[in-house]
């Protein structure tokens, strides 16, 4: 696919601004907030230090979730990967997480969880952890058959195996998923937020921008959602690269 | 060490059938037939690899193996020198593993390789480093299975003239097989050839341990 060019990228964006103002005039700039209005209350927003608070907890959320999900994703996806028994007891699990859609997770987990502030977290990790197992799974089974043969042949120990073939093998695969992950982590969380209007929260801030009709409020917002999840994949993919054994993988 | 009565079946495709030999301590042997005749899996067997047959192997049950395969089976993401040290670590206190390692390597001529990556080094080299490893592991018995396959003659008659010292030193049990005749009479003490399909029987082509016992 070819590369968009600065000047084009810019010229793309003034277009659909310029769209949006129009569709925005049509609706008398009350349902759809006008682009400079939008603005206005996002330059507000950016230099409120609340809005660094309310977004450096959501963020909080999202880290927790993902730190505890890759956790959880990579250590059954390994032992999955030894254990045929664990592996089949998880399909199920792993089957119905994959299919439930995340409204249902979050209405299901404030029904059960006291503390709501838990739920943007635990349904971050539920979100998650499939899509980590899945992949370091995969990981476990590219490994070849003459390999796992040569370190039966030496009797190479199985904690060995794992942290110098096994984990190795499926670290690319691990990265992949965890950037997948982040994004799918974020919309997940605030989506929790907003339905469990979590204080100090973005989401809280969509609802209030619902409730109070503040429309251009939901849009800034939602602009800033947008900058901050690219941020994060951005950052991610940046720190991924620096991992040294990333790129040993690169150069094979 | 004896094989004893041993047969392996692929589904109804039988490839060993009933097979005994006798394998001394300290030889080298070879076994000769030709490809896809089952060698390979005679070698899966002794090796444990392969634990789904009938009969019989007795002696080989304590003994500590090492293996050269036709391919270098090498880890990817590990060094030459980490190669090694996959398979060695516990076998000898840490503070003598790289001393250890750095003696094979050297023996394999590979001082400066040994810290790269397998997918820059030619397909000799790997082999190479496959020999190291095979024989800087502790062992009992080495097997060896077409170590030189698929290498060109400038190649193989190097790695020959090397494997050939290493056994030397090693002064171990050797099963090697191979489908060429030249580097079966050249590296082995005895010579065996397989018969039948399934292998059923054998016929000893050189026994110099005999003559050795002989004289």
């Amino acid at each position: 696919m070819k590369q968009i060019k600065l000047g084009e990228g810019f010229l793309i964006l003034l277009f659909w601004i310029l769209l949006w103002g129009l569709v925005a005039q049509a609706a008398n700039n009350f349902i759809v907030p006008s682009p400079l209005e939008t603005g206005k209350v996002l330059v507000g927003l950016l230099s409120s230090a609340e809005t660094y608070i309310i977004i450096l907890s959501s963020l909080w959320r999202v880290l927790l979730s993902l730190i505890i999900g890759i956790g959880l994703g990579v250590f059954f996806g390994i032992i999955a990967g030894v254990n045929t028994f664990v592996y089949k007891l998880l399909v199920p699990v792993v089957n119905f997480i994959t299919a439930t859609p995340v409204v249902s997770f979050i209405i299901i987990l404030f029904m059960y969880i006291q503390n709501d502030a838990y739920v943007p977290v635990v349904c971050g990790i539920l979100l998650c952890f499939p899509i980590i197992y899945n992949n370091v799974l995969h990981g476990y089974k590219m490994v070849s058959d003459e390999l796992v043969s040569m370190s039966q042949v030496y009797r190479v120990p199985l904690m060995r195996r794992i942290m110098k073939l096994y984990v190795p093998s499926t670290l690319p695969y691990l990265f992949a998923a965890t950037l997948t992950s982040i994004g799918i982590c974020w919309k997940a969380t605030i989506a929790a937020e907003l339905i469990g209007i979590i204080n100090n929260s973005i989401g809280l801030q969509l609802y209030n921008g619902k409730v109070f009709l503040e429309y251009d409020h939901v849009f800034a917002w939602t602009i800033l959602i947008v900058l901050c999840s690219v941020c994060i994949q951005k950052g991610a993919r940046v720190l991924i690269n620096k991992i040294n054994i990333y790129e040993r993988f690169k150069v094979i | 060490m004896k094989i004893s009565k041993l047969s392996k079946s692929f589904g109804s495709l039988e490839v060993i059938k009933e097979f005994t030999l006798e394998v001394l301590d300290g030889q080298v042997l070879c076994l000769l037939g030709p490809s896809g005749c089952g060698k390979s899996t005679l070698l899966k067997i002794l090796s444990g690899l392969d634990q789904s047959y009938g009969g019989q192997l007795i002696g080989f049950e304590d003994k500590r193996m090492s293996y050269v395969f036709q391919e270098s089976r090498l880890i990817p993401w590990l060094t030459v020198s980490e190669n090694l040290k996959y398979v060695l670590e516990g076998h000898m206190p840490d503070s003598e593993l790289d001393g250890h390692i750095h003696r094979f390597i050297e023996k394999v001529e590979l001082n400066d390789f040994k810290d790269s990556y397998p997918n820059t080094l030619s397909g000799g080299m790997k082999q190479r480093v496959s020999l190291a490893r095979a024989f800087s592991m502790p062992h009992d018995i080495l097997l060896l299975d077409e170590p030189f396959q698929g290498l060109n003659i400038e190649l193989k008659e190097q790695l020959m003239g090397l494997l050939e010292s290493l056994i030397k030193q090693d002064e171990k049990t050797v099963i090697m097989v191979t489908h060429d005749l030249d580097e079966a009479f050249r590296l082995g003490d005895s010579v065996v050839k397989l018969l039948g399909y399934p292998i059923t029987d054998f016929q000893v082509l050189k026994d110099k341990t005999r003559e050795k016992v002989g004289n």
